[in-house]
């Protein structure tokens, strides 16, 4: 009786409905709303996830093209991104960490190298792109 | 009749607050929407944004990797040879274009003009660096380069 | 009685529900939307990188494969019967070998995805030099088709009809 008197019983029921109608409401939209603002979130950090990984993949394959004919990572990078720093095969582009790791070996007419590069932001991977140059006699292929 | 007045005076008072609380409330809620639409239209012109400059970067460097022979044609030109096709892709009218010819219909000077507009750009300019095309293209994100060897 | 309750009522039951529902619709709408938007985009990269992988595992193949066929030839040249060594040796590589003059011309195909495949070709000539003439990124025809562009040949018979 002294619950239904709180919500709807006496004269002022209309009132007492309104204020309960908005506190459930209240509550209704503060879960969904929490819900949605999730989702949001993670569309926005995908986003931005997704525009960098573009960025990065060009820079990717600008560096292996330019690997592809000289064989020299360092010249291949600055030729693709311009006067970086570079120290001992790492260098940062468009926020994240760029390492390269070069093999080499000799064939019988020259010499095969293979670059791995790994783009990483923070302990995440965002990136790797393995790519090779075969260079002749210690010179640049015929092409 | 006193008491009549008072009870007057306080349905007012509450039906205002009411009223106010609830215009607060529909103030709130439109807001929140208008974020939300701001959130979702920033994602979306971020996506075209970097959609079109990148992907124009990839198409120009597949087209070259795929033709038999690239030729520049002036800085924002390319004339690309695949069997007996010839694909121009250029710059123009704030656009990227390409047109497909037969390679005995085009045999003196090629025409930068009467292409299809394949994407949106502020500019592109294609150099020559010996054994690598460097693409750049400008759009509304910004400058893009990407480095292509020669087809 | 029934009029003096109106008069108090201020505002009716049910506005603020259907406000509240009508705010979480377009809520939901426009993540829905953002999120889609999102993730198409991750899509399309997530395959544009993949690719770029698969090209550049086939290339990183033709070049071990040109390095070998190079080494071969560099031999070859060496033991002084470049033709006869070369085409013996050569052929256990797995490309097909057409001569030219002073030489022959490897031709062998890496596949970088089921649509496409990597079309190389390389001229080794007795003097020991070797030039790339095709390093061409293709797409895989089917037996005994050609695929060309649907481009006008200049014809009068634009139908292809007889």
């Amino acid at each position: 009786m002294s619950a239904l008197k709180a919500f709807g019983g006496g004269k002022r029921r209309p009132i007492n409905l309104f204020f309960a109608e908005i506190i459930i409401a209240l509550l209704f939209f503060s879960i969904s709303g929490a819900v949605i603002i999730k989702v949001f979130a993670s569309a926005d950090m995908k986003s931005q996830q997704s525009a960098r990984l573009e960025r990065v993949m060009i820079i990717a394959q600008s560096i292996a093209e330019a690997y592809s004919e000289s064989g020299d990572f360092n010249a291949s990078a600055r030729l693709a991104l311009g006067d970086v720093s570079i120290t001992e095969n790492v260098l940062s582009v468009e926020n994240c960490i760029l390492r390269a790791e070069e093999s080499r070996s000799f064939t019988g007419a020259g010499e095969l190298a293979e670059l791995t590069m790994t783009f990483t932001s923070g302990n995440e991977e965002i990136y790797s792109l393995k790519c090779s140059a075969y260079i002749r006699n210690g010179g640049e292929p015929d092409a | 009749m006193k008491k009549y007045r008072n009870k007057t005076l306080s349905d007012t008072v509450s039906t205002v607050g009411s009223m106010l609380l609830f215009l607060m409330f529909a103030a709130c809620l439109l807001m929140m929407i208008a974020v939300a639409a701001g959130t979702y239209s920033r994602i979306s012109s971020n996506f075209d944004k970097t959609f079109g400059s990148t992907a124009s970067l990839r198409y120009i460097s597949n087209k070259i990797k795929s033709c038999d022979s690239a030729e520049l044609v002036g800085q924002s030109g390319i004339v690309l040879r695949s069997g007996s096709a010839i694909d121009i892709i250029y710059f123009g009218n704030n656009g990227l274009y390409e047109k497909t010819v037969m390679s005995d219909a085009e045999t003196s000077g090629v025409d930068l003009s009467g292409g299809d507009k394949i994407f949106e750009l502020n500019g592109m300019t294609i150099s020559d660096l010996g054994d690598l095309y460097k693409i750049t293209v400008v759009s509304d994100d910004g400058e893009n380069s990407a480095l292509i060897r020669k087809g | 009685m029934h009029k003096k309750d109106r008069n108090t009522l201020g505002l009716g039951v049910g506005y603020v529900s259907v406000m509240i529902i009508f705010a979480v619709i377009c809520l939901t709408i426009f993540a829905v939307l953002s999120f889609s938007a999102a993730s198409s985009s991750d899509g399309f990269n997530g395959r544009s990188g993949d690719y770029l992988k698969q090209y550049y595992a086939a290339d990183s193949a033709a070049k071990s494969r040109l390095a070998a066929l190079d080494g071969i030839a560099k031999a070859a040249v060496e033991s002084g019967f470049f033709e006869d060594e070369f085409e013996t040796a050569a052929s256990e590589q797995g490309v097909a070998l057409k001569r030219v003059m002073n030489g022959f011309s490897a031709v062998w195909t890496e596949k970088i995805s089921d649509r496409q495949e990597l079309a190389v070709e390389v001229e080794f000539t007795s003097d020991g030099n070797c030039e790339i003439t095709r390093w061409q990124s293709r797409t895989i025809s089917g037996e005994g088709s050609e695929s060309h562009l649907g481009v006008w040949d200049g014809s009068d018979n634009i139908f292809g009809g007889r």
